[in-house]
């Protein structure tokens, strides 16, 4: 038997050899995706920098929450920690390997991932995200831990293994093999923080028409939670008080006639989390911001719906002073003191919004402290966004009343070069509805191809009471 | 704290991680325990097995078993010839009755339906819908042929109820077969079995083996057959293919049947030898057979060996003149096709295979005593025969309909072979399996000629581990399994 047993060891230790190096190899695997590159992300973040503020959920996360907007707003550091079709249950092992690598101040979780799915449901796509996410996991003794929990006896190999799992390239993807032969390492120094930028355009009249004639996709009385994930949620909420982290819970929204009965839902929800476990449940589809949220905050969709680029500002402001007001926010940092903190993050998304344009002797501005007439303009700049390039003026509040914010434009007597020529042009800047910095309000406009100069005149007015130029 | 998924897996496939775990477990602790308890340990290993894919049918087993146990004893008993028959009996009637209501209750009630409804009488029967159990065509055959062999006075009845419900149950050839006798694997139980280097390797290459086949070949195989054979309630796919796209569909599930059935049968004679049991083959290299007859000396041995002995010989066999032979023929091959499944179709399978049997009977009336010597063409030829008549009748057997039957016999040609690779497999697999196919052939031949084990026994420990290992190998990255492949069960799971 002995002998059996050591020629036995000896072809199982090559065959798993050959095994640990075609995945080492990564010639059966994908080209990065979003979901391999959070995970490398927040272990390439939590390597230098300390999570404060550490987010958990889904898709509707992912691309409802932008955790670069959170932290400039905030001043602290923020990472959406989401998986596609994720559950509470796959949060909560997530979120022990994270807390492997980092200690967050507090965690705050998307409710929509407390359903009435199991692990067991996952098929498809579903599956195949889970073992993306499993698989771009680094510690050993977690993924041991959450192995029998997130997979069938029959899919700890798959789990496990690339190469098993996409066996069938041989057959049927010679060209990812071929491609993952060449492949080089790339090294990218960009900040990342967990966002998944996926729906630009928001929901269409051919969608609104649907809604109209079908009625709301989903209907909130028949939301149900598991007994599996209800387990989940307590093991979650344990292991964070045994952490001595803060939750917080939260709610991306849908457009308003997606969903009917949401009722039915929130008191479900409330009475779980903020009644049973005496947190606080900030749900941005009960309390919905009807002048805010419109159909183009809202993927084009009529089954599932995700945010746009728009609607995620709006989330993510809304919670970023949900949290600041919170009566738990005492335990947060607030990094905007910190010189390190400004490096990191400046010139990144909604930096400049939210933070001054002068930083150091790096500037990033046309001017300041412009006084008008009727205010001072706090700050005039050009921000690079990620695709687009952006004229802004931030005011104080001080200086405009509520009620007539929507309805003032800042105009412009610009020189400028428009496709190399100089040029002398106005240029009129409407409310921006998407950034609302604590101090100040933002007007702002798209101005790709303009080349600024010089500000000769600068002026606010009432478009409703002003004519269209200064 | 949250379930761990690993106790409560969907079924336990020989082709399951699942047993691969399960496996090993049993075997050290079947050599780690004293012999007299390691009965006890293969009957829980077995109810386990068989509960791991739906619990509440184990009853089907404990009530065949506590049946025929008490039959068994009742028979030897009896001191009247009528008393014995009415425990026989009560045997049949159990057996039989569980196997009619879960497998053949539906097919009747509809059948007498469609017939009563030609003449327009109306009639509608309730049909009880029951998913059949795994494997109660085999297990049933298997207690049946220990309470008949007892009636004849073939075997003595076993006294030991716990060694008998491990005979009923053995996991390696519960649910498909081998389908033993009891005078094989009864006694093999009180075996005092230890550890054997040389046939514990056997079984285990046997396992290695038919793992190969089932997986790399017969599965991929099963890709472009269940493409073309595909007939949904709301679409029938079968119908949008013509010409070589059936041909080559038949030709293949031709293979796939033997492939994926002798891999089971290598895996559990495999896994049984590994535990110290020997176990009945069930094929001999079926396509090399000379003729039909031939094949089926070769084919599903055990199974055909059972109807020759509880149905054939019974009816008289071939000694009550050629009409009641040839008739004698037919019954059993209609029984056989009936035991496949309760469907017209394996009826009319059944039957195609009788006449081809009572064809053969003809041409040996005319040919002479003398045994020819076989050339390797005429081997060829004869082969091609077999198989061309096989495959034919294998129509009957794969299509889900008489009317898809008839489709494809319709339609069937050998023309239009532009859409070859819009089947389901790649040019690359599609050139994989048919190399597969032709190697297994010849190898098939080999082995008609020479023990191909004896022969890899003897290389050096060098060539023998790169053969085991290039085989696991090949098992785990040219298998066909996973995500893209929906359903790899073995065929014979479904009789």
């Amino acid at each position: 038997m002995k002998k059996m047993l050591i020629k036995i060891v000896v072809i199982m230790l090559v065959v798993l050899g050959t095994i640990y190096y075609l995945d080492a190899s990564k010639l059966f695997s994908f080209d990065e995706d979003h979901v391999e590159k959070r995970w490398n992300g927040i272990y390439k973040f939590t390597s230098e920098n300390e999570i404060d503020l550490l987010i958990l959920g889904n898709s509707k996360t992912y691309c409802g929450i932008n955790p670069k907007t959170m932290s400039s707003r905030l001043g602290l550091n923020t990472f959406v920690l989401a998986t596609p079709n994720g559950s509470l249950t796959q949060s909560y092992y997530n979120l022990r390997e994270a807390l492997t690598i980092s200690k967050p101040k507090m965690v705050a979780i998307e409710v929509t991932t407390l359903n009435s799915s199991t692990m067991t449901d996952k098929e498809g796509s579903g599956k195949s995200f889970l073992y993306k996410d499993f698989n771009a996991r680094r510690n050993i003794y977690e993924k041991v831990i959450t192995t029998p929990h997130w997979f069938d006896i029959e899919e700890y190999a798959f789990a496990w293994s690339t190469s098993i799992r996409n066996h069938n390239f041989l057959f049927t993807n010679t060209e990812q093999i071929e491609k993952n032969k060449e492949k080089k390492e790339v090294i990218n120094n960009k900040l990342y923080l967990g966002r998944y930028v996926r729906f630009t355009t928001g929901i269409k009249d051919s969608i609104l028409n649907i809604y109209e004639s079908d009625g709301p996709a989903v209907d909130g009385d028949s939301l149900t939670i598991s007994d599996e994930q209800l387990n989940s949620l307590q093991l979650l909420i344990d292991l964070l008080e045994d952490n001595n982290i803060q939750p917080v819970f939260f709610t991306i929204p849908v457009y308003k006639d997606h969903i009917e009965n949401y009722n039915t839902r929130y008191e479900i929800l409330s009475n779980l989390i903020e009644k049973k476990y005496g947190y606080e449940l900030f749900d941005f589809q009960q309390f919905y911001q009807e002048d805010m949220l419109t159909p183009n905050c809202f993927e084009n969709t009529y089954g599932n719906q995700h945010m746009t680029y728009l609607g995620s500002l709006i989330v993510t402001y809304s919670l970023s002073d949900s949290i600041q007001n919170s009566t738990n926010s005492a335990g947060l940092p607030n990094r905007k003191a910190d010189q390190v903190w400004h490096n990191m993050f400046y010139g990144e998304e909604s930096y400049f919004y939210n933070n001054p344009m002068i930083l150091g002797n790096k500037v990033l501005f046309v001017q300041n402290e412009i006084v008008t007439e009727n205010c001072t303009i706090k700050e005039v700049g050009i921000v690079q966004e990620e695709k687009v390039k952006i004229i802004m003026a931030k005011i104080p509040k001080s200086y405009i009343l509520e009620s007539e914010k929507e309805d003032l434009e800042v105009r412009m007597i610009v020189d400028v070069k428009l496709k190399g020529k100089p040029q002398r042009i106005q240029v009129n800047l409407p409310f921006n509805k998407y950034h609302i910095p604590g101090e100040q309000y933002i007007y702002s406009i798209p101005a790709n191809d303009i080349e600024f100069i010089k500000i000769l005149q600068t002026k606010v007015v009432n478009t409703k009471l002003s004519a269209p130029t200064i | 704290m949250l379930s761990i998924r690993i106790l409560n897996p969907e079924y336990m496939l020989f082709n399951s991680f699942h047993f691969l775990v399960f496996l090993p477990m049993v075997v050290v602790l079947y050599y780690a325990v004293p012999q007299k308890f390691r009965w006890f340990l293969l009957l829980v290993a077995s109810y386990y097995f068989y509960m791991s894919w739906k619990a509440e049918y184990i009853i089907l087993i404990v009530a065949s078993t506590l049946v025929d146990f008490g039959a068994g004893l009742a028979i030897e008993k009896a001191v009247s010839k009528k008393r014995k028959k009415l425990w026989l009996f009560l045997s049949l009637f159990v057996n039989l009755g569980l196997l009619f209501t879960f497998k053949y209750w539906d097919f009747f009630n509809e059948s007498i339906r469609d017939t009563l409804n030609l003449f327009s009488i109306p009639f509608d029967p309730s049909t009880l819908k029951l998913l059949l159990p795994v494997g109660i065509s085999f297990y049933t055959f298997q207690t049946l042929s220990y309470t008949i062999d007892i009636y004849y006075g073939k075997i003595k009845p076993i006294k030991h109820l716990g060694i008998f419900a491990t005979y009923v149950s053995f996991f390696p050839q519960l649910v498909a077969g081998p389908i033993e006798r009891a005078k094989n694997l009864i006694p093999q139980f009180y075996n005092n079995v230890v550890f054997e280097y040389e046939r514990v390797k056997n079984g285990l290459l046997l396992m290695l083996w038919g793992f190969f086949v089932k997986i790399v070949i017969a599965d991929r195989l099963a890709i472009l057959v269940n493409t073309v054979y595909k007939h949904e309630e709301s679409h029938n796919y079968l119908l949008d293919h013509t010409g070589s796209s059936l041909f080559i569909a038949s030709f293949f599930f031709m293979f796939q049947l033997y492939l994926d059935f002798s891999a089971y049968s290598n895996i559990a004679i495999g896994a049984a030898r590994v535990l110290g049991f020997d176990l009945q083959s069930n094929f001999r290299r079926p396509y090399w057979a000379t003729s039909i007859s031939d094949f089926w000396h070769r084919w599903h041995i055990s199974l055909s060996t059972w109807f020759r002995d509880y149905v054939y010989i019974p009816l008289g066999g071939n000694k009550r003149g050629v009409k009641r032979h040839l008739i004698n023929l037919l019954i059993t091959f209609l029984l056989s096709g009936l035991w496949h499944g309760a469907s017209w179709n394996f009826a009319l399978w059944g039957l195609l295979n009788g006449l081809f049997l009572i064809a053969q009977v003809f041409i040996d009336r005319r040919k002479t005593s003398k045994k020819p010597k076989t050339s390797f063409i005429k081997r060829i030829l004869q082969s091609a025969v077999v198989m061309l008549l096989w495959g034919g009748s294998l129509i009957f057997f794969r299509a889900q309909t008489f009317d898809d039957a008839i489709y494809v016999f319709q339609n069937i040609s050998l023309t239009g072979w532009d859409n070859l690779y819009e089947l389901g497999l790649t040019v690359s697999e599609f050139k994989f399996v048919f190399y597969c196919l032709v190697s297994i052939y010849i190898l098939d031949y080999i082995q008609e000629k020479k023990d191909l084990y004896k022969f890899l026994t003897e290389r050096n420990i060098v060539i023998r581990f790169a053969v085991y290992i290039t085989a696991i190998l090949m098992i785990i990255y040219l298998g066909a399994y996973g995500e893209d492949v929906s359903d790899n069960q073995f065929l014979y799971f479904q009789f």
